[in-house]
């Protein structure tokens, strides 16, 4: 039953959107360690994707998934082509068969869909239209609905941190999994005929390096740690000062990468002045994303930014500022990939 | 319910082919499939799913065996052939023959219900697939959840998709190369079960998901 999925000690990530600036390293990061094989070629494992927008797969909200009062939902199966493929060229018709001089390299096939396909489109009007980066990744879910689907236990969930993986020699592409997540986080991969997702990193994690996207990060986005590690600044920001959420709480998972919700800047009026009447992007857009909670989440940060314009100290703007990289991002996981060894970078 | 493999001195060759003459002299039997039942399947959200799969509702099976090897031949109507999994087609069609290994031989008995065998009734199954080329899987299962394939049973498959219908032939030596473990030998003369599923790869049928003959039938083999 879901209760039996709960590890002893859950690993989380809390990405502070209000930093994210939309580069992609962390996509990049991720394709060039772990995704960069034939079959693999649409897979992201982490994405980041404008909000509001469609999303990854596209329109991935309406795909069904998840727990309702404790019992799975009825999902669909996402296609390559709702990932969005990556283009193909023809490289040797141009390159190596005498074609380049008449013709240059573009896609066979024109592209209509890619993964961040509607980038900075956003929403609302000018002056006040407004947008801003989600990346996503496997939540690492506390109950995972993609394990639950499994019907031969090819996936697990790791007792010690809570690292959702699918043991790849076990797995016999059913699929279920990829209709269960709620996230729509699962690719299945037609070289391998397996179905393949986000690892969480674990071979640098096992050696105390944190994950690729985290790391690379240069917006220092992203934090690293256990759940319950009171001094660390997963708990201190998912616990104890409750700005961090789960995407989609709804969804019954208990996702395990939290968001910062984005403040977004000032409203302005038709004459340029600023509008501090409401926010620049509407409340209840954050609260169909993160939930209720969202409101004090806000109301929060908010406070504490108000002290910190008026000169004094804010704890929680230290933990999310992070002076020190990496030991304030990371927590354990503070290693040098290459000092670290082999393989992890 | 019964299924009669007669003897005749059929080249393996002409046995595998679905459209060879050889298969004119065996009489089909009409084996009625149902949709496997969800309810104790191995995973919540199999279970929680709303009953749409299980859309073969028939097949017509002939078995052979020529002294050395027993040939399955099944036949069903189906109007989408799903071959190599697609983005537009994700699933295959897929069909299984199922009997009872020689530990479980005192345990089953034909009309009783069909399973995915259990923890003291392990079954084998060959396995077809278009996808998987002229070898069948050997599988292997003790329970839900629990099936193996392995691609060393020596089971030959061959088919062709005609007209909206398939015709898969499975051949394997009476004798496995596989040990009663993996394999299930059949003597001629003998009696032993099967059983018979059918994926429809269109309705994303798969593992859990497909038509099944509800009860074991007796495999009746001639000397
Ligand atoms: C009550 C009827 C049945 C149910 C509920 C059922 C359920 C399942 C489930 C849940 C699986 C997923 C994998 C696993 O459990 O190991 C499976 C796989 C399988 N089943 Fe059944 N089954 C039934 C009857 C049959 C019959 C009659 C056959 C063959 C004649 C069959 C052949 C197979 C095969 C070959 C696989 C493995 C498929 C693969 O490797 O992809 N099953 N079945
Ligand atoms: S690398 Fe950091 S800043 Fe850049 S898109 Fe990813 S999370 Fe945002
Ligand atoms: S996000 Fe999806 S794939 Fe990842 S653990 Fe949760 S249900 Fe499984």
């Amino acid at each position: 039953m879901k209760e039996d999925w709960k590890p002893l000690r859950q690993l989380a990530m809390v990405i502070d959107l209000n930093k994210c600036i939309g580069c992609q390293t962390c996509t990049v990061a991720c394709k060039t360690l772990w995704t960069d094989e034939e079959g693999m070629e649409h897979m992201y494992w982490n994405s980041v994707n404008t909000q509001p927008g469609r999303g990854t797969p596209r329109d991935w909200e309406g795909m069904g998934g998840g727990f309702e009062n404790d019992v799975p939902r009825a999902g669909r199966l996402p296609s390559i082509s709702e990932f969005g493929d990556v283009p193909r060229y023809d490289y040797e018709r141009v390159f190596s068969e005498g074609h380049g001089e008449k013709e240059f390299l573009r896609p066979k096939k024109r592209p209509d869909w890619m993964f961040n396909w509607d980038e900075d489109q956003g929403a609302g009007v000018f002056p006040n239209s407004y947008f801003f980066y989600l990346p996503r990744l496997c939540n690492h879910c506390t109950y995972p609905a993609c394990a639950e689907a499994c019907p031969i236990k090819a996936i697990s969930k790791r007792k010690e941190d809570g690292i959702v993986l699918i043991d790849q020699d076990k797995c016999k592409g059913y699929r279920f999994c990829m209709e269960a997540c709620p996230y729509k986080k699962i690719y299945y991969n037609y070289v391998t005929r397996t179905s393949q997702k986000c690892i969480f990193c674990f071979p640098r994690v096992d050696k105390g390096v944190a994950q690729a996207c985290a790391r690379q990060c240069p917006g220092r986005v992203r934090f690293v740690g256990y759940l319950d590690d009171e001094r660390g600044p997963i708990h201190r920001l998912v616990n104890q000062w409750k700005v961090a959420l789960p995407l989609h709480p709804e969804y019954g998972t208990e996702a395990n990468i939290y968001y910062v919700p984005p403040i977004g800047p000032l409203r302005n009026t038709e004459d340029g002045n600023f509008d501090p009447s409401q926010p620049r992007i509407p409340t209840e857009y954050l609260v169909s994303l993160f939930g209720a909670n969202v409101k004090p989440a806000i109301e929060t940060l908010q406070t504490e930014m108000d002290k910190r314009r008026r000169g004094e100290k804010s704890e929680l703007l230290e933990i999310l500022i992070g002076w020190r990289w990496p030991d304030d991002f990371f927590s354990h996981l503070t290693k040098d990939p290459v000092e670290a060894g082999g393989g992890l970078s | 319910m019964k299924v009669k493999v007669a003897k005749i001195a059929a080249k393996a060759d002409e046995a595998l082919s679905p459209a060879s003459a050889v298969w004119g002299r065996v009489p089909g039997t009409r084996v009625v499939l149902e949709p496997s039942p969800l309810e104790n399947q191995p995973s919540a959200y199999v279970r929680a799913l709303p009953p749409r799969h299980g859309k073969i509702h028939e097949i017509e099976v002939r078995a052979l065996h020529n002294g050395e090897s027993l040939f399955f031949h099944l036949a069903w109507t189906d109007p989408n052939q799903d071959t190599t999994p697609t983005d537009a087609h994700p699933f295959p069609d897929a069909a299984a023959v199922m009997m009872p290994l020689p530990e479980a031989a005192e345990m089953v008995f034909e009309g009783d219900a069909i399973s995915m065998g259990a923890d003291n009734i392990p079954v084998n199954a060959w396995l077809w697939r278009p996808d998987f080329g002229e070898q069948a899987k050997n599988v292997t299962a003790r329970g839900f959840g629990t099936s193996k394939r392995s691609a060393d049973g020596g089971i030959s498959a061959r088919s062709e998709y005609a007209r909206g219908r398939w015709a898969v032939v499975f051949g394997r030596a009476l004798k496995p190369q596989l040990g009663p473990e993996e394999s299930a030998p059949v003597t001629a003369p003998g009696k032993t079960l099967v059983a018979f599923a059918v994926w429809e790869g269109a309705n994303n049928e798969r593992a859990g998901l497909k038509a099944v003959s509800p009860k074991w039938i007796t495999l009746e083999v001639a000397s």
